[in-house]
């Protein structure tokens, strides 16, 4: 026996793997392998949950379901260099179709802004913390809105990217973008 | 859903643009332009409650809960994916087969013996004549590439023909990439 192979576990030093080694390895349903890329990406696939969704039960069933997902459909990924960014794509897009049941009525698009009514979640924020203040105000958005703004501001992510997650033109993501900040710069006024 | 031209008015007078500007102030990376230009300036003074507000919300490190790592992997091998088998040779009655994906992992596994090799993907297929592999590496840059992919075929040849006890018609192998690491991070050096 010239290996030492068979007596050596298969994920000795899997963890020292590159990404490509890894997903290569995953999409031949080497599930050790898989098990590893979602150990390294868990934090940021539960981070954008949480940021789109906010309720960390919401944040946690969006995050799993999107891992789940990840492993079904692996062997449609062409690029294996490219697994982080597939997989925020897989996360936004679930987050947001969570959002969006959640708030079943018609997103105000277009010129339209939305204004806090006091004493709502504007009056209230005021006697909190800046971040929750910012956080109320992402949430009085439409849910495309919201999402664009997360993804680009929050998590760096680019326009074509990020048009690619909420299926619309970089052209729209970039006018949801403005019209996001917009409103949050309007929200935040008394913060100066 | 009407398109919103905002290139236009998301572009401040020096032509700027408002969002890049945000990241920049956000990041605490102003260009040289951005510190000095009025329009950037007063933008800058618009935003600041804004900058401030992502800047305190990026402060706070978000972790996954735990268990939803295990949660997941429950889910994944629950409906592992089913793969051929390989049918070992015996004298019966009954007979003996491995799954494809058992006999990959051990073929990876032999191979972390040989220095500079790392299997990627692994693929067997048993003909008539015996098994075929084929297998992605990566190979490192400190000894030929023949050398490395040699020692990486005797290995596995040698794990199929004695722990399996079949024949081996080929071993081919796929050099996907040449690198000083050979699809190792650098955290763990070999």
């Amino acid at each position: 026996m010239c290996t030492g192979g068979p007596t050596r576990s298969p994920t000795r030093g899997a963890h020292a793997l590159s990404e490509g080694v890894l997903v290569e390895r995953a999409q031949d349903g080497d599930d050790r392998a898989f098990e590893v890329l979602v150990r390294r990406h868990q934090d940021t696939v539960y981070r954008i949950a949480l940021r789109i969704l906010r309720e960390p039960a919401d944040a946690r069933d969006a995050a799993q379901e999107a891992l789940v997902t990840a492993w079904r459909k692996l062997p449609e990924l062409a690029d294996t260099e490219s697994f982080a960014a597939w997989l925020n794509r897989i996360v936004g897009r679930r987050a947001l179709n969570v959002l969006r049941a959640r708030r079943p009525e018609t997103p105000i698009e277009g010129g339209e802004r939305i204004t806090a009514a006091a004493p709502g979640p504007a009056a209230e924020a005021f006697a909190g913390d800046l971040r929750e203040a910012l956080h109320d105000a992402l949430s009085e958005l439409p849910p495309a809105q919201r999402v664009c703004w997360i993804l680009r501001e929050m998590e760096g992510l680019g326009y074509e990217e990020i048009a690619g997650i909420v299926d619309a033109t970089p052209t729209a993501v970039r006018g949801r973008i403005h019209r996001a900040r917009t409103h949050l710069v309007e929200a935040l006024e008394s913060w100066r | 859903m009407a398109v919103d031209p905002s290139d236009v008015h998301d572009r401040l007078p020096c032509a700027n643009s408002v969002d890049a500007l945000l990241r920049h102030l956000v990041s605490g990376a102003l260009t040289e332009h951005e510190s000095a230009c009025r329009y950037c300036r007063d933008q800058a003074e618009e935003l600041r409650p804004l900058v401030t507000a992502v800047r305190r919300s990026e402060e706070r490190r978000v972790t996954a809960p735990p268990g939803l790592v295990s949660d997941v992997m429950r889910v994944v091998r629950a409906e592992r994916r089913g793969g051929r088998s390989i049918v070992l040779d015996g004298s019966g009655p009954g007979g003996t087969e491995v799954r494809e994906s058992a006999v990959a992992a051990l073929l990876r596994a032999s191979v972390d013996a040989v220095p500079g090799v790392v299997v990627g993907r692994c693929r067997i297929e048993q003909t008539a004549r015996g098994v075929v592999v084929r297998a992605t590496v990566r190979v490192g840059l400190d000894r030929p590439i023949p050398e490395a992919a040699e020692a990486a075929r005797s290995t596995m040849r040698a794990l199929v023909e004695e722990q399996l006890g079949l024949p081996v018609v080929r071993v081919d192998l796929d050099v996907v990439d040449v690198r000083d690491d050979a699809g190792r991070d650098r955290l763990r050096p070999w």
